[in-house]
């Protein structure tokens, strides 16, 4: 006799779903994987907050590329 | 009908001389291009398979070649490349055993194909070469838009790494549509993004003035930058521009993210010819700099009318200082060799369409947090020993000379959250870092800036390359916002920005890194 049929098969979404049983246990976090000394930011003196100054030089950057880039609009490339 | 097949041998010249008359003939200009690339990926036999249906000669055979008084063929023919003699397999007693065989030279000995059009004047069709730039002393290169690439031979699947390259043929399109075809196929095959022919490019770049309405069909001739640039964001990407300004410094972030760059190089009046950029050229410069441009030889680019795999050099003295092979360097009309900073002044990016904010704004704030924090570090090291935690004085030592020194060098890149975490986890950072760095949740793409010295980034060998530290910035963000950086790693310590702190949280947290130290830069790995 063929074996391959006997083998237990996975049981529908619908029956296990619908299973009356109380919920077990939820998922469980994972365990933090080292202590590592960690400070606020401001107390040391450090921030990753951009100042205003380097914010203008990116607006300048900018203004400067576009009046660049309207002198080439017309070229054309084969 | 059956497909035909036929086999030959690459050992003596004119072995060669008949593989370039397969290929369309020695006269077509990028047919000697292609067998010095063979010659260079150490080819050494190919199988010629006859016809062969191509999906996008098809397509320009249905828009255009279909309407034409003369009859053109419908078919082409596909000749594929081994690094070994494939002789034997053919031999086989029949196909099952010759596919099996040939499976098993699929990453290894596959070269790639070359696909050959009926079309005379332009017969080299969509080609898949493995990549390879010039290698040397001083020289290291990569071709970054890589991707692997299958071809199905009876049932083979033949896997090579490299980029798609075609002749244009100046009917369906130009150089211009050519450049964008090569970006588009690359996005295509390595992030999915849409299928497009080159039929399909001109057709997105519908002409709307009167100067874009002169040849037909219209943009057969050429394409104006902006229909270009029309077509680009037809296409689903959002276009880039770059001015002639310090343009090798202004592309070379968006090259090293393996985003296709379409350059314009200079040509007669106000007709220039447009290549893709797909990778390059580190050479160790003779007096090493802190700008990460001045440790580029030079492109490796992808010329339509020139061939695959060819080089645009940073200047006119690059090629004879890293002994370039000239047969591979980028000439004009009259035959003089062209360069990038005389003679590109143009380029535009097919940048990915959740990417916000640009190279330079990613590498401005990176260069202003560090320089901020630098200047500051002995009041910041003081807070910190009366916490209790000291942080590597050796490291940020280097660090802060090489900073009085100007000798601080930043190297920028585009990179999703996965290319990130799988650079972090498999790269050399300490365990540490490591654990800090892998948690942060992060958007789909961020700007990556490197900070190295000029002693630990001049290395010919990539492996050899180290970084300080590095910075993450959102690339969402529109590169002007003042939160857009999300991270700062520091020797010994990583500032970490909490995007959406929720109440009591800090903003803005420290953590050390005890055992911290030197580590690779990200580099292309050869195997992708």
């Amino acid at each position: 006799m063929c074996t391959a049929f006997l083998r237990v098969q996975p049981q529908a979404w619908r029956t296990v779903l619908s299973s009356n049983k109380p919920l077990s246990k939820p998922p469980s976090n994972l365990p933090a994987s080292s202590e590592r000394k960690a400070f606020d930011a401001k107390e040391i003196g450090l921030t990753l907050t951009i100042d205003q100054k380097t914010l203008e030089e990116i607006e300048q950057i900018n203004e400067e590329t576009i009046q660049a880039a309207q002198a080439i609009r017309k070229f054309a490339w084969r | 009908m059956n497909v035909e097949f036929t086999h030959g041998t690459l050992d003596t010249n004119e072995d060669w001389a008949r593989l370039a008359e397969i290929l369309g003939g020695a006269v077509i200009r990028v047919v000697p291009s292609i067998i010095r690339h063979l010659i260079t990926i150490n080819a050494k036999s190919y199988l010629v398979e006859a016809p062969y249906i191509d999906r996008d000669y098809s397509s320009d055979y249905r828009q255009f070649y279909s309407q034409t008084f003369r009859t053109y063929g419908r078919h082409c023919t596909r000749v594929h490349f081994f690094a070994e003699d494939v002789g034997e397999i053919l031999r086989k007693a029949d196909w099952a055993e010759r596919v099996a065989a040939l499976n098993a030279t699929t990453k290894k000995s596959y070269c790639g194909f070359c696909v050959v059009r009926p079309l005379p004047g332009a017969p080299v069709g969509r080609t898949v070469l493995l990549a390879k730039g010039p290698a040397g002393a001083d020289i290291e290169s990569a071709v970054t838009c890589r991707a692997v690439i299958r071809a199905n031979l009876l049932g083979a699947e033949l896997d090579v790494i490299g980029t798609s390259f075609m002749q244009q043929d100046s009917r369906v399109g130009a150089c211009a549509q050519v450049a964008i075809w090569t970006g588009a196929r690359h996005l295509h095959q390595r992030h999915r993004y849409n299928w497009l022919s080159v039929a399909d490019i001109t057709r997105l770049a519908a002409p709307t003035a009167p100067d874009e309405a002169t040849s037909l069909p219209a943009g057969s001739d050429f394409l104006t930058s902006e229909r270009m640039i029309r077509a680009i964001n037809e296409m689903g990407f959002q276009p880039l521009c770059f001015d002639k300004a310090n343009i090798g410094a202004a592309i070379l972030p968006y090259v090293e993210s393996g985003v296709p760059v379409i350059l314009g190089l200079s040509g007669a009046g106000a007709l220039g010819h447009a290549v893709t950029v797909i990778g390059r050229v580190f050479a160790q410069p003779q007096k090493p700099t802190a700008q990460a441009i001045d440790y580029i030889g030079a492109f490796i680019v992808h010329d339509d009318q020139r061939g695959p795999y060819m080089l645009v050099p940073m200047s006119a003295g690059s090629a004879a200082t890293h002994n370039f092979d000239a047969n591979q360097i980028i000439n004009n009309s009259q035959g003089q060799p062209l360069d990038i900073t005389n003679n590109a002044f143009f380029g535009v990016a097919l940048m990915p369409t959740r990417a916000f904010s640009t190279a330079k704004a990613a590498e401005i704030t990176a260069r202003a947090r560090i320089d901020a924090t630098l200047s500051d570090m002995s009041s910041i090291r003081a807070k910190l020993t009366m916490k209790g935690a000291d942080v590597n004085e050796r490291l940020i030592e280097e660090l802060i000379t090489a900073h009085k020194n100007k000798t601080i060098l930043l190297r920028t890149y585009l990179t999703s959250a996965a290319g990130y975490r799988r650079h972090i986890a498999l790269g050399t950072g300490c365990d540490e870092l490591k654990d800090v760095l892998l948690c942060m949740h992060l958007p789909h793409f961020t700007w990556v800036t490197e900070i190295s010295s000029i002693d630990s980034y001049n290395q010919v060998s990539p492996g050899l390359r180290r970084i300080y530290g590095h910075s993450v910035l959102d690339a969402t963000s529109s590169g002007k916002d003042a939160t857009g950086l999300l991270m700062l790693h520091l020797p010994g310590m990583v500032t970490l920005r909490n995007v959406n702190p929720k109440e009591g949280q800090e903003e803005e947290t420290v953590v050390i890194i005890e055992n911290d130290r030197l580590y690779e830069c990200r580099e292309q790995r050869p195997d992708l």
